[in-house]
């Protein structure tokens, strides 16, 4: 689908306003691709590939916003632009709570949907090193022993070692030695950098 | 039988004979009047013929009918002094005359008078109730031409929404298009080819923007009944970009399963679309908030023996009330939160004024199929 270069996907059933889309898209030097249907772009769709969506609203078949739904059940973030004949307010209501970037009504401005489309893939971009930190940081800290993970708890907590070894009964070498081994394991140079790791980690 | 024309018969078969007169000529005027079937100058014609043969002296008499401004008379009539008349009345009111003239001498006899009179009479009642029926008719007619023109208007009000969005993909596709053509041009990126070829695409649109209008204004047009002889399948593919709209506004899909080669029927074609946007806007709405996935509406026609075309519209919907036979076809009846009740009921007029039936089916598993049939141009009413 991709090399890895963001790609603008065009879900819509009209030939020509894909083309169209996709021409505008290349002006501005933007990888896209189209699709003719929801079913389409789901069937081809890898979630690694980054991008966004530029989606019609009303189309034979799946509606956009039930593929904007149907991807928030896979866990897929992509952003989405949505395009629509007429922007009826609780639909667009609906689909920007849903998660919609925008909701731009046909025919669109190119520059404003360009706008948009830069917009979209930055939150992509954003959301997606976000996502891989996150990712990073599970890892390190899967690592660590379950013991290890208790006193990380209260470590970040901001607790001196001192009440630690008080709350957890065991001596205050025992939680330096624990301390030592999670920072080690961890990679971590300092506390406020655990303390991030942790947070990362946390977030999706 | 043979009419009397000898001059001075013998008394006794003169009264057989004037008895048997009046008789032919009430007959006449009873067929005529049958036949006509409301065509009230046939009636009026016919009588002036029936009643100067039933004259004494046929070859010598003439007559003639006068209903208000217009006269009736048999091909001989001359105006001579020799002549009886008799009012025709409509509710007391006279409204035109019968009478029955001799060319030359002749004495009417009382018979002859009591004839005129009585077959006045019954012009009268005739007239009367023509004119009624005419009047309710035209009433009737008048009435039917409003309400389709109503519902086609409902019905495009119903799809303008639809429209909008069908008239906006062209346009959307012809600014764009144009926008980007231009960034590349303003970065020198674009060779004439490219240009030239955008061109031609965005002619393309705005020629399929205008056609979607063109059938709008058609669909819109109030007309009078204009039958021709029609391919079935061609009349659906006319209809088709506008059922899809609608039925992409609903998000559902639209096929087409049509038979090849079918016979062609004589009908307006405006108003059987009529009915088939109606069957499929019902089909659609059938559909709306039932479960997914793709909710579709199939069109369908084959060839009926003998010799006809049947029409068929399935949906997957929610199916019909179990006392839908009953009410269905009834004006003002409907099943919809929001619909006139007229839809149905209008359909089924114009399919059996082209000869047709419309019926429906529930489907074996899911929702309902309507039928439409129609004889084909040279054919009968089929099944």
């Amino acid at each position: 689908m991709s090399d890895g270069r963001p790609t603008v996907f065009i879900v819509d059933d009209d030939l020509a306003v894909r083309e169209s889309m996709g021409m505008l898209m290349a002006s501005a030097g933007l990888a896209s691709c189209g699709f003719p249907s929801a079913r389409d772009f789901l069937a081809e769709y890898e979630p690694g590939v980054p991008g966004c969506l530029v989606l019609d609203l009303r189309m034979p078949g799946m509606s956009g916003t039930e593929l904007q739904e149907e991807l928030d059940r896979r866990g897929a973030m992509l952003p989405i632009i949505f395009l629509t004949a007429y922007a009826d307010v609780p639909t667009a209501v609906g689909a920007v709570r849903g998660g919609a970037v925008d909701f731009l009504e046909k025919p669109v401005d190119g520059e404003r949907l360009l706008k948009r489309v830069r917009d979209a893939l930055g939150i992509d971009a954003r959301s997606r090193s976000r996502r891989a930190e996150a990712e990073g940081a599970r890892e390190l800290l899967a690592r660590l022993t379950p013991r290890e993970s208790e006193v990380l708890k209260w470590v970040v907590a901001g607790h001196t070692n001192k009440a630690i070894a008080k709350v957890l009964g065991i001596s205050r070498r025992t939680v330096e030695t624990h301390r030592a081994r999670i920072m080690h394991k961890t990679d971590a140079a300092s506390l406020p950098e655990l303390v991030r790791i942790v947070g990362s980690a946390g977030s999706r | 039988m043979p009419t009397p024309k000898s001059r001075g018969a013998p008394a006794p078969d003169r009264r057989v004979d004037a008895r048997l007169r009046e008789l032919e000529c009430h007959h006449a005027v009873s067929r005529v009047i049958e036949d006509a079937a409301g065509v009230v100058h046939h009636v009026l014609l016919a009588a002036a013929r029936a009643l100067a043969a039933a004259c004494a002296f046929p070859d010598d008499a003439c007559a003639r009918v006068r209903l208000r401004r217009r006269v009736y008379r048999t091909e001989n009539w001359r105006d001579t002094e020799w002549h009886i008349s008799a009012p025709i009345q409509v509710q007391g009111k006279e409204v035109g005359t019968a009478e029955v003239r001799y060319v030359r001498r002749h004495a009417f006899r009382p018979e002859e008078h009591a004839l005129l009179e009585s077959v006045a009479l019954r012009l009268g009642h005739y007239i009367e109730r023509a004119e009624a029926q005419q009047h309710l008719e035209s009433k009737e007619a008048e009435l039917r031409k409003r309400l389709l023109h109503l519902t086609r208007v409902t019905t495009v009000g119903e799809m303008a929404s639809s429209i909008a969005h069908e008239v906006n993909q062209p346009l959307t596709a012809i600014s764009t298009y144009a926008q980007a053509c231009r960034r590349m041009m303003e970065a020198d990126d674009i060779s004439r080819e490219e240009i030239s070829r955008i061109l031609g695409r965005i002619t393309d649109e705005a020629l399929r923007a205008g056609e979607i209008i063109r059938k709008l204004k058609e669909l819109v047009r109030r007309r009078e009944s204009e039958r021709k002889s029609w391919s079935v399948n061609a009349l659906i593919h006319q209809v088709m970009p506008l059922a899809k709209m609608d039925a992409r506004l609903h998000g559902v899909l639209l096929h087409l399963d049509l038979e090849h080669n079918l016979p062609p029927v004589f009908v307006d074609g405006v108003q059987i679309q009529q009915v088939l946007l109606n069957l499929v806007r019902n089909a659609v709405d059938a559909m709306d908030g039932q479960a997914k996935p793709d909710p579709e509406v199939v069109v369908r026609t084959c060839r009926t023996t003998p010799g006809g075309v049947r029409i068929s519209v399935s949906d997957c919907g929610c199916g019909l009330p179990d006392t839908a036979e009953e009410d269905l076809y009834q004006p003002f009846f409907t099943t919809k939160r929001d619909g006139m009740g007229m839809g149905l009921s209008i359909s089924r007029s114009i399919v059996l004024m082209h000869g047709g039936r419309l019926w429906f089916e529930r489907n074996p598993v899911r929702g309902t199929t309507f039928h439409f049939s129609l004889p084909s141009e040279d054919g009968r009413p089929d099944e």
